[in-house]
């Protein structure tokens, strides 16, 4: 298989993952799918940085995801019966079949306006390519959705952290500088405790 | 020893030590505040560059520090800024003594100052946009543990914070190193597009201001009155620094058509939103709002005028009446609040009968935020109120309309304070605590004195604010 071929391949994994996390209700799915969508980001940014400073997203995507999935653990099993009930979060919470049928329809109308910015995107940041631009608009899309229909602070970080990989993508090609690299894995890490000390505080009204 | 390591990294530690001992709350902001006034005493007095003799000590203070590639660098001209937000610091936390305020508010506090100090003073510029980010994410946790709820507001301020930082940091990238005309920049049209919008949501300018009153509601006031106050300024110096890395941005018609219309907007819904309260923490929000518009038809008006800095120093002048009139209204409306644990605006009948002081000092802080005459804040108003009325005079008078919707807002308030209750439980005094009258009082004072003799502190602040703007 191609280099291009698999660029494409790790493009439409990530954007998957990040679907997934827009329309799924189950949260320890959303944690996983989450977790290996971090993977997906650092093959796209080792194409164009070194693979030490690869793997720092690689271990602060995977740190975001535990830190998320154990709060969350913590948050259900405190919960309840009468609270689980009255808040909604049954085990399985299942959302009407319009709404999932609404979030993907929009899904894929953010995702052809974003096919057409790739070009616009490739002009103006010369060495990014095809793929990672895909992938950069894609996710910054898939964030801003989540952030749009879902408002538990477990989503909102997921939705934050997943417009900040794009946005490591991108700098991936642009500016491989290791503070920056570095503060960007601190403020990942930052949402994701953040998302988690919030969740401690949203239990009783939770609905992920 | 190198100036950013004494006023960036210190703090932090300082703060990291301050959250061991937040168990014993009053202490802690006894230590805070001394270490905040030591911070900025000592930035008022050891110039950078220069080597100074204490005793048999001789050593010099550096001014950069160089951390993995990048630098941090705090000039002389740098010191001022310095020096208020450590003061303001200091004023808050000595506040915080005697009124009911959450203990992370004292390391919070410190470690938001120190991160706000490094978002100006690193290089690149725009790597400062992170500090912000991470300062604003401090004061969420704060605001969070005060609430103890997770608000719509707080959830918003979140997204705000969290999305500006982005955009910002790859706009000053592609700013870097772009010394020719708007013109001849491939990508001026995104740069601008990323600006406006960075811009926006790190400033809670239009459309997003909508959490400034949403918060207000539910977390403590005096808190609020304290990140909204240092945040915004810092922001706004940020923000400033980023226009004046180019020419043709810091003249761009699109940064002045911004900055108009924002502050337009701002006053004009911030004096909307404050008539029709019906809750004084909503009205405090509003105000906020009023004010952060005040600030955007300032740097308009320097943007506009051909001496530019003799407008934007009008920044620095805002800084005492407003961090007096807000950490003034913080502390009364938490008086309020922890007599009948609401601040619905018919839950307060006859407060002004049971807390005069608060009462009294309620009324002079929202004549200050409003430019009252006579109150500290009227010559700047009177200021940037000229300074529209001869350029373009609508804005002017709806910056004066946002005024007057906050003070309307205010005296609604005062109506129902002095009410006359013949209830036997409301007809009982209870006045504050001593230390509670004293800081009302001399803060009130302040304000007052300050308007009556504005040459006497307005005009340092001015002079600070040219030195800040000349060196940055």
């Amino acid at each position: 298989m191609s280099a291009q071929w698999l660029g494409y391949l790790e493009a439409f994994l990530v954007l998957t993952l990040g679907l997934f996390n827009l329309l799924a209700q189950d949260w320890r799915r959303r944690v996983l799918a989450f977790a290996f969508q971090a993977i997906g980001v650092v093959l796209l940014c080792w194409q164009s940085l070194s693979l030490t400073l690869s793997l720092v997203k690689f271990i602060e995507g995977w740190m975001a995801a535990a830190i998320l999935g154990t709060a969350m653990a913590n948050v259900t099993s405190s919960l309840s019966p009468e609270d689980s009930q009255s808040s909604g979060v049954a085990p399985r919470m299942s959302l009407p079949f319009s709404v999932l049928v609404f979030r993907f329809a929009t899904a894929i109308l953010v995702g052809a306006s974003v096919l057409g910015g790739v070009p616009y995107l490739m002009s103006v940041f010369n060495g990014i390519r095809y793929h990672q631009a895909f992938a950069i608009l894609g996710l910054a899309a898939v964030g801003l959705l989540i952030l749009s229909f879902r408002s538990s602070p477990f989503s909102i970080a997921i939705g934050l952290i997943t417009i900040l990989q794009a946005f490591e993508i991108l700098l991936a090609v642009i500016e491989p500088s290791v503070m920056l690299n570095g503060l960007l894995a601190g403020v990942i890490l930052g949402m994701a405790f953040l998302g988690a000390y919030l969740m401690f505080f949203e239990r009783g009204q939770y609905s992920p | 020893m190198s100036a950013p390591i004494l006023w960036i990294v210190l703090p932090m530690i300082f703060s990291g030590g301050l959250l061991l001992i937040v168990r014993w709350r009053r202490t802690s902001a006894w230590v805070g505040s001394a270490l905040a006034l030591f911070l900025a005493v000592s930035a008022l007095l050891l110039p950078v560059g220069k080597s100074i003799s204490l005793g048999i000590l001789t050593f010099e203070m550096q001014q950069s520090w160089l951390l993995f590639g990048r630098r941090f660098i705090l000039e002389n001209a740098d010191r001022p800024f310095v020096v208020i937000v450590n003061l303001s610091i200091a004023f808050w936390l000595i506040g915080s003594q005697h009124t009911k305020v959450h203990s992370l508010l004292i390391p919070v506090g410190m470690a938001s100052g120190a991160l706000l100090i490094a978002s100006v003073l690193v290089q690149p510029f725009y790597y400062g946009a992170i500090s912000l980010l991470i300062a604003a994410m401090l004061i969420i946790i704060l605001f969070v543990s005060e609430a103890e709820e997770v608000t719509l507001g707080i959830k918003r301020y979140w997204i705000f914070q969290g999305l500006a930082m982005p955009l910002l940091l790859l706009a000053g990238w592609l700013m870097s190193g772009t010394e020719a005309s708007a013109g001849e920049i491939p990508a001026a049209a995104l740069i601008y597009t990323l600006l406006l919008i960075g811009f926006s949501l790190l400033l809670s300018g239009v459309p997003f201001q909508s959490w400034l009153p949403a918060v207000a509601q539910r977390v403590n006031l005096y808190s609020f009155s304290f990140a909204v106050f240092i945040t915004s300024f810092s922001t706004l110096l940020f923000v400033l620094i980023f226009l004046r890395q180019t020419a043709w941005l810091f003249t761009s018609s699109w940064m002045i058509l911004f900055f108009s219309f924002q502050g337009l907007l701002m006053t004009f819904l911030g004096g909307l939103g404050a008539i029709y309260h019906h809750h004084l923490g909503r009205w405090m929000g509003y105000a906020v709002v009023k004010e952060i518009g005040l600030s955007f038809l300032t740097v308009s008006l320097g943007l506009t005028s051909s001496q530019p800095l003799s407008f934007l120093a009008i920044l620095f002048m805002q800084i005492l009446p407003r961090g007096i009139a807000l950490a003034l209204l913080g502390l009364a409306l938490n008086i309020f609040h922890d007599h009948g644990n609401s601040l619905r605006i018919q839950d307060l009948l006859g407060m002004g009968r049971r807390y005069p002081f608060a009462t009294l000092a309620f009324f002079v802080a929202a004549l200050t935020l409003v430019g009252f005459p006579l109150t500290a804040a009227f010559p700047i108003h009177l200021l940037v109120w000229q300074g529209w009325f001869q350029r373009f005079p609508p804005i002017a008078f709806i910056a004066i309309f946002g005024s007057v919707g906050v003070l309307i807002g205010g005296l609604r308030a005062m109506a129902v304070f002095v009410r006359n209750v013949d209830t036997q439980e409301a007809i009982g005094v209870e006045f504050e605590s001593r230390y509670q009258v004293i800081l009302l009082m001399l803060s009130s004072f302040l304000l007052l004195f300050t308007g009556i003799f504005p040459q006497w502190s307005l005009s340092t602040l001015y002079n600070l604010g040219l030195t800040f703007l000349r060196g940055g």
